[in-house]
């Protein structure tokens, strides 16, 4: 019969960390099977199985908490004692301390087994304060009574100064044993991995059941655990670096496996990212705590911009504004102590409701930012030629500009000048982004009446025409009505089908379907050097030299301050439109890359994908369709109102147009020309064959104007001199193929507009004419004290000649008077 | 005939402040109508054949109808009487004093013959008591014993004179009762009669009447329209009045205001009494109203109690049968004025169907600002088939603005004998101002007689012309010249004057204008 499955009494208390006596106690009515020699001593024993029950179960839940299959394997390799061997290593600082602590044990240590802990306690820790000379906790003092209880091991020699000794110092000592495990095993399973410098996570798993296994059985085999451990870590390194990045890594991650180990068994060591997402933490803190979770992140992104810590810190301790709080059972879950770390959220709580903060972002911000959120849509160009589209957007130009304006808030000299980042709308093919043409305006928006201009003139130029299929605009004022105006006239006639035009207006609904936001933003790449520049977002930085230079400008009504000419560090308009439209040409012969522009430049793509198709260009007879707006109005007392913009305007002062009151009219405007507006009887001229000019008609009264009056005179005056400084140009590409066809629409539809161009021009040719004839008139006029307006005769040429006619006259009848009074006088 | 104007002048100022003889009532014109009536029906052969003859015969019936008015021509017909014998001394008298105008005193055998012209009452007048004597002498030729101590008594008494005075005082005792006679009954013509009461034609003492009546309209007529320029718009509505008469079919005058269009209108009515009459349409809804301004033009007499009806047959029997050509000014109040979508027009109607499809000729004069809107709103408002009324006229627009010459022309009437270099001085400054306004030379005109009259002078001067165009057209006031204070000495130093404003950076429609070379491929269709 082997000794082996016989243990005595010590050791069994040895093992259950108690005393012998209390084991022998529990073993009162078991009758020891044989007898054991220990240290030369026979002492009765008891085989394993016959131990009662409690104790078995004592011993297993031991051995499952150490790692040992059986409780048996335990009871044969029983734990080292927590304490020192021996003194001959102990620092003497440490034996005085061991000598202290154990005069101040030494009265609780003596009373008997059965004394509770919080008994010793009491009666140690005066003793401590006296020894040591410090008040400690009640809790410490009982964490060394327990210490020193389980050092002892049941064997309540206190006298031994060993168990005193405090064991975490000596762990680093060399032990006696250290450099003779064997890794062999362990390298044999290891060598199973093909390939070690890119391992799978399978590869990984596999090597850390294998070293833990090899762990296991070293324990087992009552190997030193911290040497082990120590020597084990070394040998990982070593052999198998991916395990960890670094030892303090490596130590971390074999604990972590261990104590995994322990607690769920060396098969459930599976690298977490091989297996599911989501921890069973994370699983069982959704399943149950949904509520308070999406409670968490509505509360994050909603009320505290998305940071989760304020908004779990908030609800955890009620101070939100809503009094909304996390559910009582989450808090107890997960405890929160403001004062201690106030910022601190449970990480597998901050893991699951993170991507929902993150994912509501563009929902918080609206409808459009949540539509912008999603992925993009790829198109595909090649079906797209040169010339299909011309597209448009607006941007603020990057650099202050000056242009001289009788109403400008600042002075030179007595010129008035106003100082502002122009408008700037550019005008690309889709396709190949050439550049085309563009607007600047010299103002903080822009009318729709501008667009249409822009688009109008980009199309009648005789060297790019329209484009084969559509304009691609965005939204709010590029689609108003005088913007789908651009395209309304290629269905009143079917001459137009016919010569192929047929064109759409379309609008992108997000910027990422605008190709000109793209061109853009490389344009504004060309355009740094030159002055003035204050970069693309001058509210977040500034140009601190720009904007001193603009502050020392003077504003219109500061007499004390000097006059600056803007030049000085500003370009006029003018210049800017210069500088913009180099800028444009040297965009237009740059390599692009991308699908689209595949290491070729915008006008090398516009020769190469145009296919050599023609572009129609409109005639002269019909350029009313593109660059006039028509709407059908109803004539009133007042004439005929138009709102253009947010200004009304009113229109009469024509005899033709007194006897239409009541009828409904058919009118065209023409941003360019808006001092009158050509208008045809719809019922008598169905086809506008014989239109007559209205001119615009705002006056103030002469007597009793108010403010208002004149406010709204002076509105009028500075939209109208703004039609005049905008400033529009088009680049004609350097290839291009263009027809016009002189017979195209219907016969009907260019008589309507050669009457509408002769209107345009004859009224052009009227308001050369008045200020040719402005300061004679004037002149003339005041010296015959007549009321006579030079900027609304009708003739001003004949009016300049009747005046000097009838100066003459005067002159002549004054002599003639002079005459007969001499002659009467003589008589 | 080429110093009429002036002749006529002096027999209208010399005779305003003669008494006149008991006035004769006016003529009725549904009398008148009634002759012509039958004169169309054949029943009078003789005048068929006369006013056949001359057609304006007819028409001076209608004049005189309307100078009998004394609306139209104060005095009526008596008045118009004594005129046209002032008028046509020359041909006053029978065939043979008229032949024998020119002697300065009768040889026994012409004596005697005009002696035998004259009625009796006459004979009595010239030869006192011894009447009886000559006529058995010279007449009954009973009485031969010494002819020659006769006739010398003869010669003495009936001289040219004497006789040309006797068919004077006739004539302004009986012309304007035969003028009545003339057109209300059916059988007096102009023409001599060869019965022996000379009551069915001309009057023993003025055989040419026709031709001294119609000699008097003319005159008439070109002295009138002396009085007003020949504008442009003068002579368009003429021309059209004229070619309205003739075709016969309805003008539509559309013409701005202010420019002379219802003087004219008035002139070519006042000048031509006899072929048509000007209606002043009344501004109101009723139709009554209306056909009373009518009747009030043709003559008729209409009193309160007059039924519409009545009123109605009356004017639509005297228009058959006198072809009088109506012009309705303001022609826009045709349309009505309160209507509904069930709205006649009642007005039209009459117009149409009484005037137009009878054949008569008519003129309609308005303006475009308030005839056109008035006639789409009513269109509109009911729906009315408005082609039956336009198609059947034509319509006319008049000159928008009037030239120098026209112009001119205004001024040489309304200022009368003033230096060419003045009139051209005010016709200068008036189109300066663009105004083109008839009306301003006029009232320049008129201010500037009353200001040289104010000073005491007959002459004007310009600066009576100076202040009268101050006046009428639109003028500055000249800044009168202010004292100058020394401003107060600033502390601050002064803001700088702004600048002159800038003239507007207006490079024309470069999308209109282009450079040729620059222009596309032209194709043709």
């Amino acid at each position: 019969m082997s000794s082996d499955n016989l243990f005595t009494a010590a050791e069994i208390a040895r093992i259950l960390c108690c005393t012998s006596q209390y084991v022998r106690k529990m073993l009162k009515g078991v009758s020891s099977s044989e007898t054991k020699r220990v240290r030369g001593m026979m002492a009765n024993a008891w085989r394993f199985d016959s131990l009662p029950s409690p104790l078995i179960a004592r011993v297993a839940k031991i051995a499952t908490r150490h790692g040992f299959r059986t409780p048996l394997e335990l009871m044969l390799n029983p734990p080292s004692l927590a304490a020192v061997t021996s003194l001959a290593r102990v620092a003497d600082a440490e034996i005085e301390r061991a000598q202290k602590l154990q005069r101040a044990l030494s009265t609780c240590l003596a009373m008997p087994a059965e004394t509770s802990i919080s008994e010793r306690v009491r009666i140690a820790a005066p003793q401590y304060k006296r020894e040591f000379g410090k008040e400690v906790s009640d809790r410490y003092v009982r964490k060394l009574i327990d210490r020193i209880l389980k050092a002892d091991a049941g064997r309540r020699n206190f006298a031994d100064l060993k168990i005193y000794i405090r064991t975490e110092h000596v762990r680093n000592r060399r032990s006696p044993f250290s450099g003779r495990f064997d890794f062999r095993e362990l390298d044999e399973h290891l060598s199973a991995i093909a390939n070690r410098g890119a391992p799978s996570v399978r590869d990984i798993d596999f090597a850390w059941r294998k070293v833990i296994e090899f762990f296991a059985s070293r324990v087992t085999s009552r190997a030193d655990l911290t040497r082990l451990k120590l020597d084990l870590r070394r040998h990982l390194l070593d052999e198998v670096p991916f395990l960890a990045a670094s030892q303090a890594a490596l130590k971390r991650n074999l604990n972590r496996k261990l104590r995994s180990a322990v607690e769920s068994g060396i098969e459930s060591l599976i690298d977490g990212r091989a297996g599911p997402a989501k921890s069973k933490a994370a699983e069982r803190l959704i399943a149950t705590f949904q509520d308070d979770l999406k409670l968490l992140a509505q509360h994050a992104r909603f009320y505290c911009g998305g940071r989760i810590s304020q908004a779990y810190r908030q609800l955890h301790d009620r101070r939100s504004h809503n009094g909304e709080q996390f559910s009582e059972r989450f808090r107890a879950a997960y405890p929160f102590d403001c004062r201690k770390a106030k910022s601190r959220v449970p990480s597998v709580v901050r893991h699951a409701v993170a991507p929902m903060v993150a994912t509501a972002a563009p929902l918080r911000l609206g409808p459009r930012a949540a539509k912008l959120a999603l992925p993009s849509i790829q198109r595909d160009w090649s079906k797209v030629a040169a010339g299909d589209s011309y597209t448009s957007d607006d941007v603020t130009l990057n650099h202050y500009v000056y242009d001289w304006n009788e109403q400008g808030e600042y002075e030179y000299e007595g010129r008035r000048f106003n100082v502002m980042r122009p408008q700037f709308l550019p005008v690309v093919d889709e396709r190949t982004e050439l550049p085309l043409g563009f607007c600047l305006i010299p103002d903080r928006n822009y009318t729709s009446w501008q667009i249409k201009t822009l688009m109008a003139r980009v199309c009648m130029r005789p060297e790019i025409g329209l484009p084969f299929k559509q304009f691609l605009f965005e939204l709010a004022i590029w689609r108003s009505r005088n913007v789908n105006a651009l395209v309304e006239w290629t269905e009143i006639d079917g001459s137009f089908a016919r010569n192929g035009i047929a064109l759409k207006v379309r609008h992108a609904t997000t910027p990422k379907a605008k190709i000109i936001e793209g061109v853009i933003g490389r344009l504004q790449n060309l355009d740094e050097y030159h002055p003035a520049y204050v970069g693309r977002g001058e509210q977040q930085v500034k140009y601190e030299r720009v904007h001193e230079f603009l502050r020392t400008l003077k504003r219109y009504g500061q007499p004390l301050k000097a006059d600056v000419h803007p030049a000085q560090l500003l370009m006029s308009l003018r210049e800017c439109a210069e500088m913009v439209e180099e800028v444009m040409l040297r965009f237009a012969d740059e390599p692009q890359n991308g699908e689209r522009l595949p290491g070729i430049s915008p006008s090398e793509a516009w020769r190469q994908l145009s296919l050599q198709r023609v572009h129609r260009v409109l005639p002269e007879s019909l350029r009313f369709l593109l660059a006039t707006v028509e709407s059908s109005k109803t004539v009133t007392n007042e004439g005929i109102e138009l709102r253009i913009g947010r200004l009304k305007h009113k229109y009469f002062g024509s005899e033709k147009l007194g006897s239409l009151v009541g009828e409904k009219v058919r009118v065209r405007y023409n941003p360019e020309l808006p001092e009158m507006i050509s208008v045809s009887h719809i019922a008598s001229d169905p086809h506008g064959a014989n239109p007559f000019s209205v001119p615009l008609f705002e006056r103030v009264p002469a007597h009793g104007a108010t403010a208002e009056d004149f406010a709204r005179a002076r509105e009028h005056q500075n939209a109208f001199a703004n039609y005049g400084r905008a400033i529009y140009r088009e680049l004609a590409p350097r290839f291009n193929r263009t027809l016009s066809n002189s017979k195209i629409g219907s016969d009907q539809l260019r008589a309507a507009g050669e009457a509408h161009n002769r209107i345009e021009r004859e009224h052009i040719e009227l308001g050369t004419q008045r200020d040719a004839n402005r300061g004679a008139i004037r002149q003339l006029a005041a010296k015959q004290r007549l009321a006579i307006d030079p900027q609304r005769v009708k003739r001003p040429d004949r009016v300049r000649q009747r005046l000097e006619s009838a100066e003459r006259q005067r002159l002549r009848i004054l002599d003639l008077e002079r005459e007969i009074a001499s002659k009467e006088e003589s008589k | 005939m080429s110093e009429a104007p002036e002749r006529w002048m002096s027999i209208f100022h010399s005779q305003e402040n003669s008494e006149l003889s008991a006035p004769t009532r006016p003529i009725r014109p549904e009398l008148l109508a009634a002759k012509m009536e039958k004169i169309e029906n054949f029943e009078q052969p003789r005048l068929l054949e006369e006013f056949g003859g001359n057609p304006r015969l007819v028409r001076a019936l209608w004049f005189l109808q309307w100078v009998s008015q004394p609306s139209n021509y104060p005095g009526g017909l008596t008045k118009f009487s004594l005129d046209l014998i002032a008028a046509s001394l020359d041909r006053i008298g029978t065939l043979l004093i008229m032949k024998l105008a020119s002697r300065d005193r009768y040889v026994p055998r012409e004596a005697a013959r005009v002696l035998r012209d004259l009625p009796n009452a006459i004979r009595e007048d010239l030869l006192g008591d011894n009447t009886w004597l000559f006529e058995e002498t010279y007449i009954r030729g009973s009485r031969r014993n010494d002819p020659s101590d006769w006739d010398a008594w003869l010669v003495k008494e009936i001289t040219p004179s004497r006789v040309r005075a006797a068919c004077v005082a006739a004539a302004e005792r009986d012309l304007a009762e035969y003028f009545k006679r003339l057109c209300e009954l059916p059988h007096v013509g102009f023409l001599p009669c060869n019965r022996i009461d000379s009551q069915h034609g001309a009057p023993w003492y003025f055989v040419k009447i026709a031709e001294a009546l119609l000699a008097f309209i003319d005159a008439r007529a070109q002295h009138l329209r002396s009085r007003v320029a020949v504008t442009a718009v003068t002579k368009e509505i003429r021309r059209w009045i004229d070619k309205s008469r003739r075709m016969p079919k309805a003008v539509l005058f559309i013409g701005n205001s202010r420019f002379g269009k219802t003087e004219a209108v008035k002139l070519e009515v006042s000048a031509n009494p006899g072929s048509c009459r000007l209606v002043n349409t009344p501004a109101s809804n009723a139709i009554s109203d209306l056909l009373r301004e009518v009747a009030k033009s043709l003559g008729l007499e209409v009193g309160p109690n007059n039924a519409g009806r009545e009123v109605r047959e009356r004017i639509d029997y005297v228009l058959r049968f006198s072809h009088l050509q109506l012009i309705f000014d303001e022609s826009q109040f045709l349309l009505p004025a309160n209507y509904s979508r069930n709205t006649a027009p009642a007005r039209l109607n009459w117009v149409r169907r009484s005037i137009m499809d009878q054949g008569n000729a008519a003129v309609f004069v308005c303006t475009p600002q308030s005839y056109l809107p008035a006639k789409r709103r009513f269109v509109k408002t009911t729906g009315f088939a408005m082609e039956q009324f336009d198609e059947r006229i034509i319509i006319r627009t008049l000159p928008e603005e009037l030239g120098e010459d026209d112009l001119l022309a205004v001024a040489r009437i309304h200022f009368g004998a003033l230096d060419g270099n003045y009139l051209r001085y005010v016709v200068d400054t008036v189109l300066a101002t663009e105004r083109n306004f008839v009306s301003d030379i006029e009232k320049i005109a008129t201010l500037s007689k009353d200001n040289a009259r104010e000073h005491g002078r007959n002459r004007l001067t310009l600066a009576d012309i100076e202040a009268a165009i101050a006046d009428v057209l639109p003028t500055v006031e000249p800044t009168a010249p202010t004292q100058k204070a020394q401003p107060n000495r600033s502390l601050r130093h002064p803001c700088k004057r702004p600048a002159e404003a800038l003239p507007m950076p207006r490079r024309g429609l470069e999308t209109l204008i282009r450079d040729g070379s620059a222009r596309a491929a032209e194709v043709p269709g």
